[in-house]
């Protein structure tokens, strides 16, 4: 085994740590304890629609007038740790130290947080509007309709983010001196 | 296709694996968010894979395969 692999693999270890703890805190995790993604996206969401959103206790942020709660079990956590899970297996052997691929790791965790509260807010815009214009699709109910346009939002921002990341690794190392 | 392998297996293993290693009840609910969550990140990735191709074949400099 070679010294990249080895660090590629203590890489991958970090990585599994850290989704780990960020799964374990949130499978345990009140609206209080996950007001580090809630009260931001509640906030982006507040910004979009001009709509006051008030934190409940035990509930999270709501909106009586959109009877609408951005609860911990839409705070796109899970989202989170996909795009970290991607970026480290999709990336981290691309780099070549040890230390450079650590950095890629807590880079990429930083960068999933922000682009989880971007995504979730439109997912949470664009569920809003649905629901608003509630129109019949394929036989679904309103329910399973906010469920597919969930996994339709969060997959498709995970595939962009994705290439665009490729893309831009890609671009680094073409510049890369060989 | 392959340039998402990774994304979609992450999606797969994080909302279907770990909910059924971590012991989610398999029920009704469970099956029809696991209809879904299967469904629409294949058609989606069917969708966006051949759109990917013609767009790397247009930014291949001519006369390289």
């Amino acid at each position: 085994m070679t010294r990249e692999r080895i660090d590629s693999a203590i890489a991958i270890v970090a990585m599994l740590a850290i989704t780990y703890a960020l799964k374990r805190h949130y499978s345990t995790a009140d609206a209080e304890a996950l007001q580090w993604i809630l009260a931001p996206t509640a906030w982006l969401v507040e910004t979009v629609l001009h709509a006051p959103f008030v934190f409940e206790q035990h509930v999270g942020y709501v909106n009586t007038e959109l009877r609408f709660a951005i609860a911990p079990s839409c705070a796109g956590v899970n989202f989170m740790i996909i795009a970290i899970c991607s970026a480290a297996v999709g990336f981290v052997s691309q780099m070549r130290t040890l230390r450079a691929k650590l950095a890629f790791l807590f880079i990429s965790v930083t960068l999933a947080y922000l682009a989880t509260l971007g995504v979730n807010t439109a997912r949470i815009v664009i569920a809003l509007l649905l629901r608003a214009h509630s129109m019949p699709i394929a036989g679904l109910s309103p329910a399973q309709i906010h469920h597919a346009e969930g996994i339709v939002v969060y997959f498709t921002s995970l595939c962009a983010l994705y290439l665009l990341a490729d893309r831009l690794l890609a671009r680094r190392r073409d510049k890369a001196p060989t | 296709m392959k340039r998402l392998v990774i994304p979609l297996a992450s999606y797969l293993t994080v909302t279907i694996v770990v909910p059924i290693l971590n012991g989610a009840p398999v029920d009704a609910d469970f099956l029809e968010h696991a209809a879904l969550a299967i469904t629409l990140p294949l058609t989606i990735t069917a969708t966006l894979s051949p759109l990917l191709r013609r767009l790397a074949a247009c930014a291949r400099p001519p006369g390289t395969t």
